[in-house]
């Protein structure tokens, strides 16, 4: 792909009609979010969610918060593979990882402003008064400081496209520094969103609870975000071909690189899952109906992808490797699901359960929807899916 | 993307099913209850791990099926003529296997036969008899032989004693009868099978079955024949009480002496055919054998009395074979519960000379003592200052209006309660005792303390005593509670002020 | 990287182990603040006349609970304590068959060690020296973590409230305790089934009761010990599980386990650096040898055509010197020959 064309191309995607099918679709579903967040910040919680006093968090905080840092995991492994132990040959996906992952992250904090009682006070553990004994505050603090270094990540292609050479030239020097940063800070909150829940033995079912939680969250996300970069891939590469520098062969070799670390990431975890069963000695519980429910989520959303990913990253079955990705990412939903409310307060009645209000589901399918929507704007206009020329082979 | 559709559907189907079935989180624990005619067939737990659930055992079908045949189909006589309750193929077996083998021989061949000769027959298959169901519990209740049923079998009888009653003649090796030395069956038979005697069960259905099905081939009215007839909580519940039932004379004292041997405690006058009544047989207090309570609990114990020494075996607090324990619960009974069960409730200490009213020397005690008076209550005093037909109790009105308290009626009830039990009269001794059950721990005088006296209007944790108001209510909804009275209501006792919000 | 390697690991590690020794997720057991606070409650007494929700409900202005309070369909249903009710009481069991049904009271337990303080992100719980823990609303940015940590469930939130929703639960009446007071409940229990006093002394009272009367109650005092103790102590007839109140997992305080791995924060702050920077160096390092070995190859390659090159040159130059030198030769042969011939005549 020349560069003139690669020129062309950028510069085509705003000389189209506004109109498309996908700016009316996603232009409605983002209307709808809208307007039900009004409603939440007019009416209240009572009126937007079916959140009670014994599920205070629900859907925005399963999903938003809990499964949208696990998946939005892909900017710090593959930043760490090619920057910090050399994998060079997986930095055409450094870029799009990095932007999920920021818009992943952007996510999170949209979900919380939603949900919180009072969101104006988000900062407020760090410029009111702070609660340090709280998992709840390290995992803001890092999620704070993550999101800023994700956002610094980000720039090189912002400054590229701006044709910012100074600043890029400083934001690229701090690559490495950001990349171990952002390592330290994701090992931390990742794990201690699996922390925040080692304080209720006695309203998490036994099956999902353990004392090594925050490793279960820790290995699980990196599962999730290697899940991710190769979801995020599937749709990015298709829309943005004309973009693409590597070649299909390269590119399916990041694919089948990034399904074998799926399938050891996998592996770690349902090996640690497993352990952590024989500890406990729970397996008399694998016998009731929460044990199979457990089951289906071990075996066949852990298990079965991993396996899959093996197979697919022998067989060289691109199509396989997908698939194992997309049961992956649901299966850390699930996953999250489960603990945040599912498996929550499993002993009370079923009557008293939560399920989502459809207005919750239609706010979680808006963010998500708008974060399709910038990572679409934004590859289209910055070298995210290609090489700016002037910066070719630079960090 | 048209192959990872379907397994995905599948996928999520699996996930349906069993997030569905998760919901179904608690356990269905009702207990099943098993009839009285069927007989869990269960080895003691020393035999073993069994690999099949134990077979429940349906006599009711079996004698029905069986009818024409009669109980000798499976059961055998021994040579008395006696019914024997084991299963005949099995007599004479010792051994869990071989145990199992004859069952399994005779069961499942009988089975076969009848199967072959097209009649209604039973499962010849493991899983078809050794059926896994959820834990049961057993519905057969004892039979109760009190009093009446018994004077009831007397009359069959036409009063021999010797029909029922026997003592093993050691030196002749026989079973004789031998008049004065009739027991309960319990006094020899225990719970289980002990190589000299018969459990009480065995014993039981070898001497009633056969009795029964004698007097019925005989044409006789009889007893049941079926096991619902006399295990059958209902049915027991149906059978005839007769109204006079004579005493049973068996030797034993009408007033005596309660004295331990050795011990300087004032003796007790036992009013003995006075308390024959109060139990549902002699084994309600003779709860081991008929012989008197010092011939097995000594004062400082012994094997035969398990160790229970003699001062123990009266005065247990619970146990209903013990004087004290007896009374005890005859405390606890509605009409005397709201004094008695009441928080604060505590027999005086003045209560032992109650019983312990004789004299304490060997010499006096043998002579037999005097007959006891009548228990008999004074007449309530009459109306006064300090003892007021009504009291309204003003002291805390707050939200409600004072609380009009009648006074006289409520002691009246109290009284006529306790007039008509001579236990209570006896220990209640005079009418001020009734005071004591709401004026407690004070002295009881012509003029009892009122509440506030002692209970200040704040708590005082140290000593635990409460402050007024939740005295007053304490002793008052507490009482109508455990005497079942219908004001428990706060607007029952005190109406709600008007202006309150 | 210039940085040297080995002693930034070796600073790293002993930075680490100095913050684990301090503090390495193990809390110190904190007997509690003398003289504090507690309620008793004997559930034996209560006879379910809900004479606390009434008076908790007056003393802190919120809607007395819906319909008469002796109604008693209320108790078909076990409730939970909502933003509008921060007590309420249950019939656990229903008419057993030698006594009275069976109520409970349900509030917060005021913790010695609350999960709501430990977890809240804004401090905004505190464990008072009196005993009650107190909820601060100006600091809360309702996260709704300390609702979903309390093992008790005790805890409520206004989600109809869109500028000032607030976490609602039992305050213990820290006004009323400042001012000399007994908690509204308290005061109110006619049948003194909630006793308020110093908790050391309440639980000697409940001992004592125990003693006196061991028919009547389980032999054990809930609240002394689980989940680190409460201020709620509760005496029962009944098994405690019959009154949903579970058994401790642990009598060490749940914020001990919830936090216990927050010790491992300096630990990754302090060894990640220096192990990602080695390993960073160490790719580098790898990368660069594999450069110079790659830059090696290409040179001797080169310098090996250059060479080769230089011999085929040489080679053809000399043939070609000796092509022309040998056509030289015949054509002088030849003219010579022509010659020869040509001057004979």
């Amino acid at each position: 792909m020349s560069d003139a064309a690669v020129g062309a191309a950028a510069q085509g995607a705003g000389a189209r009609s506004i109109l498309t099918p996908f700016n009316l679709v996603t232009g409605l579903i983002l209307a709808g979010g809208a307007v039900i967040l009004g409603l939440r910040f007019t009416q209240g919680l009572a009126a937007t969610t079916n959140l009670t006093h014994t599920y205070p968090w629900g859907l925005w905080i399963g999903f938003d918060v809990m499964s949208g840092v696990a998946l939005a995991a892909g900017g710090f492994v593959t930043s760490s593979a090619v920057y910090l132990f050399g994998m060079k040959e997986y930095k055409p996906i450094v870029r799009p990882a990095l932007l999920t992952g920021f818009l992943g992250y952007f996510l999170v904090v949209l979900g919380l402003l939603a949900d919180l009682g009072r969101p104006w006070r988000l900062p407020y553990p760090f410029i009111k008064q702070a609660g340090p004994t709280s998992p709840l505050f390290e995992v803001a603090l890092c999620v704070a400081l993550y999101l800023t270094v994700l956002f610094i990540e980000s720039t090189p292609a912002a400054f590229e496209w701006l044709g910012w050479k100074k600043l890029r030239k400083l934001v690229g020097s701090l690559t490495i520094g950001l990349t171990v940063l952002g390592l330290i800070l994701s090992t931390m909150h990742q794990s201690t969103l699996g922390a925040m829940y080692m304080v209720t033995p006695t309203k998490l079912h036994a099956l999902w609870y353990s004392s090594h939680i925050p490793v279960h969250f820790f290995v699980s996300a990196v599962a999730a975000g290697i899940a991710m970069v190769i979801v995020e891939g599937m749709f990015s590469h298709r829309a943005f071909h004309h973009q693409v520098q590597i070649s299909t062969e390269h590119f399916e070799r990041i694919n089948f690189g990034l399904a074998k670390a799926g399938a050891v990431a996998l592996a770690v975890y349902f090996a640690v899952k497993v352990v952590g069963l024989a500890i406990e000695d729970e397996w008399a519980l694998l016998a009731t109906g929460w044990g199979a429910w457990f089951l289906v989520e071990l075996l066949g959303f852990v298990l079965l992808p991993g396996l899959m990913f093996a197979v697919a990253y022998r067989e060289r079955r691109l199509g396989l490797a997908r698939a194992a990705a997309v049961i992956t990412a649901l299966g850390i939903m699930l996953n999250r699901f489960n603990i945040t409310f599912v498996a929550f307060n499993w002993n009370l009645p079923p009557a008293e359960r939560y399920l989502p209000s459809w207005m919750e589901i239609w706010v979680t399918v808006a963010f998500i929807t708008f974060a399709v929507v910038a990572f679409r704007w934004i590859a289209s206009r910055m070298p995210i899916m290609y090489e700016h020329p002037e910066w070719r082979g630079q960090h | 993307m048209s192959t990872k559709r379907l397994p995905l559907l599948l996928l999520a189907l699996v996930v349906l099913g069993a997030g569905l079935n998760a919901g179904a989180s608690t356990p269905v624990t009702a207990t099943r209850s098993i009839p009285p005619s069927v007989a869990v067939m269960e080895f003691p737990a020393a035999a073993g791990a069994m690999q099949r659930p134990p077979v429940e055992f349906e006599h009711e079908r079996h004698v029905a099926a069986l009818e024409s045949e009669g109980c000798t189909a499976c059961h055998a006589r021994d040579e008395r003529g006696t019914l024997v309750p084991q299963l005949a193929a099995t007599a004479g077996i010792a051994g869990r296997d071989a145990l199992i083998d004859a069952y399994h021989e005779a069961c499942i061949s009988c089975h076969e036969r009848r199967a072959a000769a097209a009649l209604a027959s039973g499962a010849t298959t493991c899983g078809a008899c050794h059926v896994r169901r959820p834990p049961g519990v057993p519905a057969r209740a004892a039979v109760a032989f009190d009093y009446s049923l018994h004077a009831r079998h007397a009359i069959a009888a036409q009063d021999k004693c010797e029909a029922c009653h026997h003592v093993w003649d050691q030196a002749a090796q026989v079973l004789r009868y031998e008049k004065g030395k009739e027991e309960a069956c319990r006094a020899c038979h225990g719970t289980a099978d002990d190589g000299r005697n018969f459990s009480l069960a065995n014993a039981s259905h070898r001497s009633c079955v056969t009795c029964h099905l004698a007097r019925a081939e005989a044409g006789a009215q009889g007893g049941p024949l079926r096991c619902a007839g006399c295990h059958d909580a209902e049915r027991q519940a149906g059978w005839t009480r007769l109204a006079e039932v004579p005493r049973l004379l068996r030797g034993q004292p009408d007033l005596q002496w309660v004295h331990g041997d050795g011990a300087t405690f004032p003796a007790v006058a036992f009013d003995h055919r006075g308390h024959e009544p109060r139990a549902r047989s002699c084994s309600g207090c003779h709860h081991r054998t008929l012989a008197a309570c010092d011939s097995c609990h000594t004062l400082r114990g012994r094997e035969e009395g398990d160790g229970v020494t003699l001062a123990q075996a009266y005065h247990h607090g619970s146990s209903p074979a013990s004087c004290v324990g007896c009374h005890a619960s005859a405390a606890a009974e509605r009409q005397c519960a709201g004094c008695h069960a009441g928080p604060g409730a505590a027999p005086a200490v003045r209560s032992c000379r109650l019983c312990h009213a004789g004299p304490a020397t060997a010499e006096e005690v043998l002579a037999v003592p005097p007959r006891l008076a009548e228990a008999s209550l004074d007449p309530l005093p009459p109306l006064s200052d300090g003892f007021p037909e009504q009291l309204s109790i003003s002291v805390l009105a707050a939200e409600y209006e004072p609380s009009k308290l009648p006074h006289a009626k409520i002691v009246a009830k109290l009284d006529a309660g306790a007039r008509a039990s001579a236990l209570a009269s006896r220990f209640h001794g005079d009418t001020a005792t009734l005071c004591a059950g709401c004026h407690h721990h004070s002295p009881v005088g012509v003029r009892p303390p009122a509440c506030r006296s002692c209970h200040s209007e704040t708590a005082d944790p140290l000593s635990d005593r409460p402050g007024l108001k939740v005295a007053y209510h304490r002793q008052c909804v507490g009482c109508h509670i455990r005497m079942a009275v219908p004001q428990q209501g706060c607007t029952d006792c005190h109406a709600a002020k008007e202006d309150q919000p | 990287m210039s940085v040297s390697r080995r002693g930034f690991i070796g600073g790293a590690i002993g930075a680490a182990l100095g913050a684990g020794a301090a503090d390495a997720g193990t809390v110190k057991q904190f007997p509690g603040h003398p003289g504090r606070y507690g309620l008793l409650h004997d559930t034996t007494l209560c006879v379910g006349c809900r004479s606390c929700e009434a008076a908790c409900a007056r003393v802190n202005e919120l809607p007395l609970p819906p319909g008469p309070l002796d109604d008693a369909e209320v108790f078909a249903a076990r409730r939970r304590t909502t933003d509008t009710a921060l007590t309420v009481v249950n019939r656990y069991v229903e008419a057993p068959v030698d006594g009275p049904p069976v109520y409970r009271k349900l509030q917060c337990m005021h913790c010695n060690e609350p999960c709501c303080a430990t977890v809240c992100p804004v401090h905004a719980f505190e464990k008072t020296p009196e005993g009650p823990v107190l909820y601060d609303p100006e600091v809360c940015m309702g996260c709704r973590y300390c609702i979903m940590a309390c093992p008790y469930n005790a805890l409520a939130y206004e989600y109809d409230k869109v500028l000032t929703p607030r976490v609602m639960r039992c305050t213990m009446c820290y006004p009323r305790i400042k001012d000399g007071l007994v908690p509204g409940c308290a005061e109110a229990c006619p049948m003194g089934a909630i006793t308020f006093g110093e908790r050391e002394q309440l639980i000697a009272v409940a001992r004592e009761r125990i003693r006196k009367f061991p028919d009547r109650y389980v032999d054990h005092i809930y609240g002394e010990h689980e989940f680190g103790g409460t201020s709620w102590l509760v005496l029962s007839g009944t098994p405690f599980e019959e009154l949903d109140l579970l058994p401790g997992v642990t009598h060490e305080p749940l914020p001990a386990i919830g936090t216990s791995y927050l010790g491992v924060v300096p630990l990754v702050i302090t060894i990640y650096p220096g192990l990602l920077l080695g390993m960073y160096a160490f790719s580098k390092r790898q990368q660069a040898v594999a450069k110079e070995e790659q830059e090696r190859a290409v040179g001797a390659a080169l310098a090996q055509a250059g060479e080769d090159a230089q011999k085929k040159l040489a080679t053809a130059a000399e043939r070609a010197a000796k092509d022309k030198e040998r056509a030289v030769e015949a054509a002088v042969k030849k003219a010579l020959a022509e010659h020869q011939q040509g001057g004979g005549s």
